[in-house]
């Protein structure tokens, strides 16, 4: 079969391979949900955009919202004992990064993208947040962010708007 | 998580060696720290020089650690590179922080001229 016609199954731990197709405009990886295969699915995506002529200003951001929305990934939609797959896009068109990330894990609360909004940092040293950071970083980083939910299946799309343009 | 201690006068120097602190080892970092500042100087500066990558793990446990170390000894920051500036920047976290460029400059001045 070829690898882009798999079905997507969660768990199929037969399919897992760090497949990627990389042609001039489109990376797809696939990797198992747990942080060191996501750091390689990093190290990938980095390689593929410093070939299309990134720049590590454009590249940083990205690779941080990545990191973000599958650390998310990894936490909530599978947990500890719920080993899943992780399903990356990343398109190029001219010059938009398009990002597709799958998962089959549990739905996103109240079925929405969290809406990540900042915290307020005026307090004292003992009280200040450790975590819930994630979700504003994404949001301030992208753009039409969406997620969506058939089946079982959850889908966030976003864009990466690129250094000086700000649509 | 590879961290290096060196104390200088009355300051103690973290260095980070790993070059990402992100979800996989943000739990090891929050411990290996409590570690080496539950005793010693009362300065402590964390050298971040390496450090490529920080993610919202590695800010959350990089404010543990300022909050392990508490309000009676200092706990500031040098030598963040340009993405782990911004993640601080972007959340704030800058103005919470001292945060020197580099660890010379945290020595030299002193802790009432950080920024």
């Amino acid at each position: 079969m070829h690898p882009e016609q798999l079905v997507f199954v969660g768990n199929a731990r037969e399919h897992i391979g760090a497949f990627g197709t990389m042609d001039n405009s489109k990376l797809h990886l696939v990797f198992p949900g747990d942080q060191m295969s996501l750091r390689g699915a990093l190290a990938k995506s980095k390689t593929f955009l410093r070939n299309l002529g990134f720049s590590q200003d454009q590249i940083g951001p990205v690779e941080l919202v990545l990191a973000e929305a599958v650390n998310n990934i990894i936490e909530h939609a599978y947990s500890d004992d719920v080993h899943g797959v992780v399903d990356v896009s990343i398109t190029c068109v001219d010059g938009d990064l398009l990002f597709r990330i799958m998962d089959d894990g549990l739905p996103m609360p109240g079925d929405q993208a969290p809406a990540g909004m900042a915290h307020d940092l005026n307090c004292d040293v003992i009280d200040l947040p450790e975590g819930g950071f994630g979700w504003f970083l994404i949001r301030e980083l992208t753009c039409d962010l969406a997620y969506t939910r058939t089946g079982n299946r959850n889908r966030l799309e976003f864009r990466v708007p690129l250094t000086g343009r700000t649509t | 998580m590879e961290l290096t201690l060196n104390d200088t006068g009355d300051v103690r120097i973290i260095t980070v060696a790993d070059n990402r602190i992100d979800a996989a080892v943000a739990i090891q970092f929050k411990d290996k720290m409590r570690e080496l500042t539950e005793s010693g100087p009362a300065r402590i500066l964390l050298d971040m020089t390496n450090v490529e990558f920080l993610d919202s793990s590695g800010l959350g446990a990089v404010v543990a650690v300022m909050k392990q170390v508490g309000v009676d000894r200092s706990f500031e920051l040098a030598g963040l590179t340009a993405n782990v500036e911004k993640v601080f920047s972007l959340t704030r976290m800058d103005t919470v922080f001292t945060i020197h460029p580099d660890a010379q400059a945290a020595i030299g001045d002193g802790l009432a001229n950080a920024s």
